[in-house]
């Protein structure tokens, strides 16, 4: 992935650690839009170097904030453990040395009887990558503006979601499509130019064989709110 | 169609020399070439954020401030009533440089809001070097933090920016390799005089590991933001006085990369080994410990 200056000289953000705080922000932030809620229960695996320093470094403060929708750069990260209790977000840490990469933390949430299971990176610097959701492997970087749609690997799926954001104007920057099995569960990832509003997500959400539909803002413009 | 991407020094270098701009000049047509942000936004934004590192100063030279560990308790604010004319150091801005940074640093320590550059860990030594200087470079600490973060870049691609995955050389170096770079060409100096100043300033914080105290960004991180701050100062004044660095920047990079590669995993932001282990450190958590 080729850096912004905003990736080096930011996030913009409350401490201390960019890697272990601001990233997990982000990725608890990631997870809750895949979600499309905040979760009711959050089991979190810390891995790497978090395993053993992620309560100095405010990592389970930060995935809480991230989860309930806060930015790096929000105050309320420090006290945010109790604002989950307070809305309901039941979250449980554990140390995970099995986790494969550097700094890798895997979060598996629930909502209803929604459960999702995403592993993450901290790339440092505030930067992370999403490696995995729930069966399919990925490498969002948070880069544009990227719809997820998740759907059972049959014929023309893909085309048909492609078609309805054909319909809106807006050009496809990057598309991958990875799936579980043949014929199992499968995601199409489309990076975009510009967002795309809530109607065209439920558009995509209604068609045949797609079982959920999430947009992912830029991370930076996600979470940088400015000064 | 020039392509601004550069994944070296010596790329970077070229760069400047064909289209006969400064450092800063060059990533802020990358940045616009790769992420349609035209120049005038990007310095906008970069304005911005130079905004919050100044605030950062303002508020770790609170004398009220402190971290929940109780490691860091006003520590800019003691070393700037104590060293109002200088002990040691004399010069005035360099003395500043020393106090602003480590307030930034405990900005950070202390749950304040920062700008990580490029970590949060390491984010004291810009914002503390360029407050310092603003009073002389004026406006052109924009140049300044976009040129540190062309050096970012480099560091970025071509090793990590993480004590987790490199040390704290990783932060600590890389941090003062920005900043004196970015400091070379507010002050006039050429763009290979930054990059020679970048490779002076991690050259010689190679090899420096991650052992914070308790896992937490205060000991030794607040008062290594100072040190390095004065670092990267001495970086660029060897630069712009004509003494290069044997070793280019590139070749340090990976040398970092490499060396970070071999570190030990528990001197790499885990909290087993190093200050982190000492009789000291131990003994202060488990009196806090049974303090509640």
């Amino acid at each position: 992935m080729e850096p912004s200056i905003f990736d080096i000289i930011g996030p913009v953000m409350v401490g201390p650690s960019s890697s272990h705080t601001a990233a997990c922000v982000r990725i608890g932030r990631c997870v809750r839009s895949i979600l499309g809620a905040v979760p009711t229960k959050a089991t979190v695996h810390f891995g790497g170097s978090f395993a053993t320093t992620y309560r100095g470094h405010g990592s389970d403060r930060a995935m809480a904030a991230g989860l309930l929708g806060m930015g790096p750069d929000d105050p309320a990260i420090n006290e945010s453990l109790e604002a989950a209790r307070q809305r309901g977000l039941e979250l449980q840490i554990v140390a995970d040395a099995t986790l494969p990469g550097q700094l890798p933390v895997r979060v598996i949430v629930e909502h209803g009887d929604k459960r999702l299971d995403v592993l993450a990176e901290s790339l440092g610097g505030g930067m992370i990558a999403i490696r995995r959701i729930n069966d399919v492997q990925v490498d969002l970087q948070g880069e544009g503006f990227t719809v997820l749609v998740e759907h059972v690997d049959h014929p023309g799926v893909i085309a048909h979601a492609c078609g309805v954001i054909g319909e809106t104007g807006i050009n496809i920057g990057s598309t991958t499509c990875r799936r579980s099995e043949k014929g199992g569960k499968a995601l199409l990832v489309l990076e975009l130019d510009q967002p795309v509003g809530e109607a065209v997500l439920g558009k995509l959400a209604s068609l045949e064989d797609v079982t959920g539909v999430a947009l992912l803002a830029p991370m930076a413009e996600a979470s940088d709110t400015g000064v | 169609m020039t392509d601004y991407r550069f994944e070296s020094a010596v790329q970077l270098l070229t760069l400047c020399h064909e289209c006969g701009l400064p450092i800063s000049e060059v990533v802020a047509l990358r940045e616009e070439q790769l992420f349609g942000r035209h120049v005038q936004d990007t310095r906008r934004e970069t304005c911005r954020r130079y905004k919050v590192m100044k605030s950062m100063v303002e508020e770790g030279l609170r004398d009220d401030i402190h971290s929940r560990s109780g490691l860091t308790q006003a520590p800019a604010r003691k070393y700037y009533e104590s060293a109002s004319s200088g002990t040691v150091l004399r010069d005035p801005v360099l003395r500043n440089v020393l106090a602003y940074a480590i307030a930034a640093n405990s900005c950070n320590a202390c749950g304040g809001r920062i700008v990580a550059s490029p970590t949060a860990g390491s984010s004291g030594i810009l914002a503390g070097v360029l407050a310092a200087f603003e009073e002389r470079i004026g406006k052109k600490v924009v140049d300044a933090i976009l040129t540190a973060s062309a050096v970012g870049i480099i560091a970025h691609k071509r090793a990590f920016l993480s004590g987790a995955r490199g040390g704290c050389q990783a932060e600590i170096g890389v941090s003062a390799a920005m900043t004196a770079a970015g400091l070379a060409e507010a002050l006039g100096g050429e763009p290979c005089q930054c990059l020679n100043a970048a490779a002076l300033a991690l050259k010689n914080a190679l090899g420096l590991t991650c052992d914070p105290v308790g896992g937490l960004v205060e000991v030794p991180c607040v008062k290594r933001n100072g040190f390095f701050a004065v670092h990267a100062c001495v970086a660029a004044e060897l630069s712009l006085a004509g003494i290069g660095s044997f070793i280019p920047f590139d070749e340090v990079l990976d040398v970092m990369r490499q060396t970070g590669e071999m570190m030990s995993q528990a001197l790499r932001e885990t909290g087993l080994a190093g200050l982190a282990k000492t009789a000291t450190a131990k003994e202060y958590f488990k009196q806090a410990e049974k303090d509640g």
